[in-house]
């Protein structure tokens, strides 16, 4: 670890990727996710790597696309709009089975929105987006800290399983400053081209061919099982999340990112007057941690899930609870941040046995 | 612990322009708005300007509630835009700067990108006097050496086409500042200051932790912190490495 610096999530999330042996950046800016952009731009020719914007969103993950065939740890930002002109290379990424990092640093939506932050891209994120029975790794870090740790996980599990890692941040991860330090340099000059990359036939006598396509239904089906395969594989092993002041807890929030974050501190001013509040805070929304709801709903009355949507991660949680105790929402829409006293109202009212706002 | 030196608030007042600039989260609007503060506290007639066309959140504009009790005389761009992605003036903006009587405390827009925005004003501004205030974080990217400093300083002049006359110190990691932080912070800008021969007004401090900058030589600004977006949390809770 080094010496401790004063970063927004935005640039801490750059400086982790260009440590964790990032090689090339490829986007096109729209707030409120700029000053990631803005710190590529500026440090990758400092390093010697490829710093790009691109015409637009579509070109920006098509270049992605072309440059994860080559085995090249490559990555993307964006915001809500400009990740959704990115669907169909996600699509396309999924099923050719070639590692890359994007974040979406979310902002209110549908449409054009706003720029204030949000978290309603989680369905986006984590049930496809993009057409096809696929998925990527999906992780939504609640400090800056982690948002800058977990990158370098990010792009050791986008090689490991040649899959699509999804950042699912927002704007107010983005733009908050906080303490960070960082892992030391992933050394890039040790890195050796994967088997199954295209730069060229060199020595193995014949050539390798990324592609999503197949014509014949039964060779597609193939390619779409062994997709599969890869997704059990993790979802047994990847799963990540952290419960807060779960041990003795009679009441479970839930939520994810910076309404987890939040989440915390209504925990400790909850049981500041006697209300045995934990946090259940998913690391990686996909994989979704259904074991430890299941595990959880022994123990609790009642789970209360609260996300700045309306009500997406809520379907994972009831799920995963299976109907063994309630699930209940309370969200803010549009950009909105719930506050932590608004959210220890809700739950107040919830454990008192009466809340009308609560659906 | 010795009694803080504080700054002279009236003192400020002798010119009609306070800018604040600066590099990107260095902490321009927390010493702005504080230093507006101070001035309606003593009943001095100050206007504080939100001219930051660069950030998309924390500007004065975004907590106007919190300093509400304060009854600031606030000039900044319609409420209308505030979540929205338009980087404009008010109409109004340059009757505003050339009003006489008031003292006028611009919080610009970080780096060379925000101080651009107010080039256009320049000649307002020089045409009157005023003070060029360069805030510094050295715990911030691109200002943590004499070089980046100096580098940094030069593409804010060059890019707003006025001279800075002053630097602020304020070296933080926020809730981690201590002591031996400010104190490295100084021994930076005061090289940087000899340099360049611009000299260090004052040094900031959050009011709460104002022996964080005991013994540094030069006059504090205690800070009232106003820009929170989200909770603080503790060491432990702040990092999750199990993953």
């Amino acid at each position: 670890m080094g010496e401790k610096v004063l970063m927004k999530g935005a640039e801490a999330i750059a400086e982790a990727a260009i440590r964790a042996g990032c090689m090339a950046f490829f986007g096109y800016p729209i707030t409120p996710q700029n000053e990631t952009p803005e710190y590529f731009s500026r440090r990758m020719p400092q390093v010697g790597r490829v710093f790009l914007q691109a015409e637009s969103e579509v070109a920006a993950i098509n270049m992605v696309y072309g440059a994860a065939c080559t085995g090249t740890r490559v990555i993307t930002t964006s915001s809500s709009p400009g990740i959704s002109l990115m669907q169909e290379g996600f699509s396309y990424i999924a099923n050719s089975n070639v590692p890359c990092v994007v974040v979406n640093v979310m902002r209110g939506g549908p449409g054009l929105g706003d720029i204030a932050p949000a978290q309603a891209d989680y369905n986006q994120a984590t049930k496809g987006g993009g057409h096809g029975d696929y998925h990527s790794i999906v992780i939504a870090p609640h400090t800056v800290q982690e948002a800058a740790d977990i990158m370098f996980k990010a792009f050791e599990l986008a090689d490991k399983y040649r899959i699509m890692v999804v950042m699912l941040m927002d704007g107010l991860m983005g733009q908050m400053m906080e303490p960070v330090e960082f892992r030391e340099w992933v050394d890039v000059k040790n890195n050796k081209v994967p088997v199954w990359a295209t730069v060229g036939q060199g020595e193995r006598g014949q050539r390798n061919i990324i592609t999503s396509l197949e014509i014949l239904a039964e060779g597609l089906e193939k390619m779409d099982i062994a997709l599969q395969e890869k997704y059990k594989e993790i979802k047994s092993g990847e799963v990540c999340c952290e419960e807060y002041m779960m041990d003795d807890a009679e009441y479970a929030i839930t939520a994810f990112g910076t309404v987890a974050r939040i989440s915390k501190t209504v925990v400790d001013l909850a049981r500041e007057r006697g209300i045995k509040a934990g946090l259940i805070r998913p690391v990686t929304v996909w994989p979704f941690p259904d074991k430890v709801f299941e595990k959880r709903a022994e123990q609790v009355k009642f789970f209360f899930d609260v996300e700045m949507n309306e009500g997406q991660m809520l379907l994972d949680v009831r799920l995963s609870v299976n109907g063994k105790k309630p699930v209940y929402y309370y969200g803010r829409l549009g950009g909105i941040v719930p506050s932590a006293e608004e959210m220890l109202g809700e739950l107040e009212k919830l454990a008192g046995g009466k809340n009308e706002n609560i659906i | 612990m010795e009694e803080l030196e504080k700054i002279n608030i009236s003192s400020l007042a002798g010119k009609e322009f306070l800018i604040f600039g600066g590099r990107i989260g260095s902490g321009k609007t927390e010493v702005a708005v504080n230093l507006a503060i101070k001035m309606k506290q003593q009943k001095i007639n100050s206007v504080l300007f939100d001219m930051d066309m660069v950030k998309p959140y924390v500007r004065i504009r975004d907590i106007k509630k919190q300093i509400n009790s304060y009854n600031l005389s606030i000039v900044s761009p319609p409420d209308i835009t505030r979540t929205l992605d338009l980087p404009i003036y008010p109409p109004y903006i340059i009757g505003s700067l050339m009003e006489k009587g008031a003292v006028k405390i611009l919080d610009i827009g970080g780096d060379p990108y925000g101080a651009g925005s107010i080039a256009q004003f320049r000649n307002i501004i020089e045409s009157c006097s005023y003070n060029f205030y360069f805030v510094i974080n050295s715990k911030r990217p691109e200002t943590s050496t004499e070089d980046e400093i100096i580098e940094s300083l030069k593409a804010v002049e060059h890019a707003s086409r006025l001279k800075v006359t002053h630097f602020i110190l304020n070296t933080n990691l926020r809730w981690e500042t201590t002591g031996k932080i400010v104190m490295e912070g100084y021994d930076i800008l005061k090289e940087v200051s000899g340099k360049t021969d611009i000299p260090i007004a004052f040094v900031c401090a959050d009011k709460n932790h104002e022996d964080v900058i005991d013994g540094v030589p030069v006059p504090a600004l205690l800070l009232e912190l106003f820009i929170k977006p989200l909770p603080e949390l503790s060491g432990s809770s702040n990092r999750k490495s199990s993953f």
